[in-house]
């Protein structure tokens, strides 16, 4: 008890260089904390925003369109016959048939000020059904949604403003017929949404699947189911009551694979930051520990000369190190908790940055914090072991000394 | 109790090689009060060092108790500082975030099956021989130089060793302070039967020894006992 209470005293012995380096520490573990809860918050909500406007929780594709998914093709397709198969297979489930596609979109005069053209995704949508998996349907900004017949199109509102569109006004699309046959149309836009989707907001654009099938001879066929489940071992429920041939079923991570591995990437970097960060506290703590040794040499000398063993000597920094790590740790998880409950509440608005740039995430303005309590504990007995650990080395050169030549330094 | 046997101490700088002791004999026994002299440069701490177990020799033997010092290894030499040397120093070597009480208790720390109210037991009565009571929540800031040197005297003696090494030890008092000291050691001495070995370069000092082992050039010169 007495080794432990003067270790802590010793703390307080350097009151200012100790405070320095526990607000180092202090200083590591806030960002992590508030951070790694950004990271974590934007992860969480960026899947969300996936699920709920671009894959549901699953997606039944044809046959060899999984592979080649990101480039829309359009010559894989669930037929009209295996379709109702499939729609009995689904039933019970929350699922929305869709045709895919890519396009050109073309603005004249007699409705932009500047005419133009701009590259863009169809998504050929049941009305009805749609609203049951994803939710665009319900984020209208402007006009209304689809209904079955409709003519018209509903756009992305960043596409909108970017063309300088407003719902009656009319867009010439161009794209590909199944066989490959070129068809054009004109469409009214009928509506714009909003939603917390990017991707959705800035190049999408939805029209009815009957009128898609009319315009592009699709005959019935789709180019995916996707199915809201509620939880994951609906997947292998799901998987094991489709039919032999619509056996291409992917997850909604397997779907959005190279959005999540561009997430996990970018909260890997950050990650390395941080570590740089306690490098540097690391680094403190060491040097503070070894100015404490050498001004301390006299006491060390004593100590060995009373019997204490090297090991001895070294817990007592060991104790002090941990000692300012804990004061440190502390402070810093306090300070981030503070910080990353006001980031949860209240959040960061990046949208501007994020209308203008695709930064990986899902995610079209506020980035909020959760709660990553493993990470919050990983950091903290983090800092603590970094701390503990480096004060271990700076003793380890005097106490290798004769305790004689301690004592004559 | 303790034979010295033509030890010599070679200090290897790197640069150069230092002959502090070139071949030091001596017989010391049990409760003597004993002065190392010389002028700064003769050896004296150098062989308080070794006798003390602090520093190993070079060539030649020191017997402490039957036990050949240098047969010990590192562990053992840390037992034999532990359970049966007691340290003295010049500059007193006391923790400043510690009190008198605690700074003497240190030395009982590593005494095994020890309990907390035994420590304090025996730290309170070696203050009160000392004439530290009253003073024992003092830290050392708060104490004079010789108090702090009283403090290091109770911290060397509270573990009942057979023998205590002083180097210097009023080296950085005033002369009344470091004949109270010395006073203190003698009467310590023939209470506890314990043998004292320290060294100096006062005459006031070497007056108080009842033996005096004169050193130059890390050779005994003289060996007058009183």
């Amino acid at each position: 008890m007495l080794n432990i209470r003067m270790a802590f005293r010793n703390i307080f012995r350097y009151k200012k260089r100790s405070l320095i380096t526990a607000f180092a520490i202090a200083v590591g573990v806030m960002f992590t904390i508030a951070i790694d809860g950004l990271l974590a918050g934007s992860e969480q909500e960026s899947s969300r925003n996936i699920r709920d406007f671009e894959t549901g929780e699953a997606k039944i594709y044809p046959e060899g369109y999984f592979t080649d998914r990101l480039f829309l093709p359009f010559s894989f397709f669930l037929e009209k016959e295996d379709r109702a198969k499939i729609e009995q297979s689904l039933a019970g489930y929350k699922a929305a048939p869709r045709v895919e596609l890519s396009a050109e979109l073309y603005f004249n005069e007699d409705y932009f000020a500047v005419p133009g053209s701009t590259s863009a995704k169809i998504s050929c949508v049941d009305p009805v059904r749609d609203g049951t998996v994803f939710k665009t349907a319900y984020k209208i900004d402007e006009g209304r949604w689809l209904k079955s017949g409709d003519e018209g199109i509903v756009i992305g509102s960043w596409l909108a403003a970017d063309i300088g569109a407003k719902t009656g006004y009319v867009l010439s699309v161009e794209c590909k017929g199944r066989g490959g046959f070129y068809q054009t149309f004109d469409a009214e836009i009928i509506g714009i949404v909003t939603t917390e989707d990017p991707y959705v907001n800035r190049a999408s654009v939805f029209m009815d699947l009957s009128r898609a099938d009319d315009l592009l001879q699709l005959g019935g066929a789709v180019t995916e189911y996707t199915v809201r489940l509620d939880k994951t071992p609906a997947l292998k429920e799901l998987k094991a009551a489709m039919p032999s041939y619509a056996k291409n079923i992917y997850s909604w991570e397997q779907v959005a694979a190279d959005l999540i591995k561009l997430t996990k990437t970018k909260s890997g970097m950050s990650k390395l930051y941080l570590m740089f960060m306690f490098i540097i506290a690391a680094v403190g703590i060491s040097n503070t520990m070894l100015m404490a040794v050498m001004e301390r040499k006299n006491e060390i000398g004593m100590m060995r000369a009373l019997g204490y063993s090297s090991f001895r000597i070294r817990l007592l920094f060991l104790i002090e190190g941990f000692g300012i790590g804990l004061l440190g740790a502390s402070a810093g998880l306090a300070a981030g908790c503070v910080i990353n409950f006001f980031m949860s509440v209240y959040g960061i608005d990046f949208s501007s940055l994020l209308r203008n740039m695709d930064a990986g995430y899902r995610i079209t303005g506020i980035m909020r914090s959760s709660w990553n309590w493993e990470g919050i504990g990983a950091t903290v007995i983090g800092s603590l072991a970094i701390s503990t650990f480096v004060a271990w080395f700076p003793s380890g050169k005097i106490l290798k000394s004769e305790v004689a030549e301690i004592l004559r330094k | 109790m303790i034979t010295v046997e033509s030890v010599r101490k070679v200090y290897d700088t790197g640069l150069q090689k230092v002959d502090a002791l070139r071949g030091v004999s001596l017989e010391i026994t049990r409760g003597e009060f004993m002065a190392l002299a010389g002028p700064s440069g003769s050896g004296k701490t150098t062989l308080l060092n070794l006798i003390g177990c602090l520093d190993s020799l070079t060539s030649g033997e020191i017997t402490f108790d039957g036990k050949r010092l240098s047969a010990l290894d590192s562990k053992q030499r840390n037992l034999t500082r532990q359970g049966k040397i007691g340290f003295i120093f010049q500059s007193y070597n006391l923790i400043p975030v510690l009190t008198a009480r605690e700074n003497v208790a240190l030395a009982l720390q590593l005494q095994k099956n020890l309990a907390d109210a035994e420590i304090d037991k025996r730290v309170m009565h070696i203050l009160k021989e000392v004439g530290l009571e009253g003073m024992e929540n003092r830290r050392p800031m708060e104490l004079s130089g010789g108090q702090q040197q009283r403090v290091s005297i109770a911290r060397a003696l509270v573990k009942e060793p057979p023998l205590v090494i002083a180097d210097e030890p009023t080296a950085n008092l005033d002369s009344k302070t470091g004949e109270d000291i010395l006073r203190l050691m003698e009467g310590l001495n023939k209470s506890h039967n314990t043998t004292f070995i320290f060294s100096t370069h006062d005459q006031m000092v070497m007056n108080y020894a009842h033996r005096v082992v004169r050193l130059h050039d890390g050779l005994v010169t003289s060996d007058e006992r009183r």
